[in-house]
């Protein structure tokens, strides 16, 4: 007869990988209130974007309500989202399904 | 450092330093700023995320009051450093949302967004905080051609 495994060190293992596995978006949010070029400056400087690209970025939030605009770990992510809230833009973490 | 070069009627920056200390009063208490930590129910990690938060814009908050306590602002032009000058954006970011929150809740978000405010009939009071709101917009607008254009 079989048993199930149970070794709660591997068990967690297993568990800290699943974790460290799961990729997270981090995700902006529209508001009426920041300018647009307030905006851009903020994604130029956060994550390095060419303004190109942070204008493109820019134009998603502004136009569909939200703009990934990095994914990754989840420690790097919520770092993100903490840096842009404290530049009060509206930001939320998404895991990715 | 950053020269900051705005010309302003001196009596219009007095208006907009009384809306200012109101929203800072506000945004010290943190009951006007919604922070929102990733993960809510851990409590202790979503305490602490909002109080980091607020330390660090209390510490912004001090650029812009340095800016319109302490220098001509308006009048003649100020110096001050990128760091401040960082600072300086971050809590007009926060006093505008403050304001639109507070003090211009009448206006609809598309009309704001826009920009096509000289159609609006407002109170004295709404009026004077929308020119804080425009004011601040414009110090951002120009700070951010300073920063960016340095880069």
């Amino acid at each position: 007869m079989m048993f199930p495994l149970e070794n709660p060190e591997l068990e967690t293992a297993v568990q800290t990988k699943d974790r460290l596995d799961d990729v997270y978006h981090v995700v902006v949010l529209n508001d009426p209130v920041n300018l647009m070029s307030y905006v851009v400056m903020v994604f130029q400087k956060v994550f390095g974007m060419v303004k190109s690209r942070a204008e493109k970025h820019m134009m998603e939030v502004h136009e569909q309500g939200r703009s990934v605009v990095w994914t990754g770990g989840r420690e790097n992510a919520e770092n993100y989202v903490h840096i842009l809230q404290k530049w009060q833009l509206t930001a939320i973490l998404e895991k990715d399904d | 450092m950053i020269n900051l070069r705005l010309r302003i009627n001196p009596e219009m920056v007095e208006v907009a330093w009384g809306f200012i200390q109101e929203a800072i009063e506000g945004l010290r208490s943190g009951a006007a700023v919604q922070f929102s930590a990733p993960d809510l129910e851990d409590e202790d990690f979503a305490e602490a995320w909002e109080e980091s938060l607020q330390e660090e814009l209390d510490v912004d908050i001090v650029s812009l009051e340095y800016l319109f306590s302490k220098t001509h602002f308006g009048e003649d032009d100020v110096t001050i450093s990128p760091e401040a000058a960082e600072g300086v954006l971050r809590s007009c970011a926060a006093v505008r949302l403050w304001l639109r929150t507070n003090k211009l809740g009448e206006v609809e978000d598309p009309v704001l967004e826009s920009a096509e405010i000289y159609d609006l009939e407002l109170g004295p009071e709404e009026s004077m905080a929308l020119w804080t709101y425009c004011l601040l917009g414009v110090l951002q607008e120009s700070l951010i051609e300073i920063l960016m254009g340095e880069e």
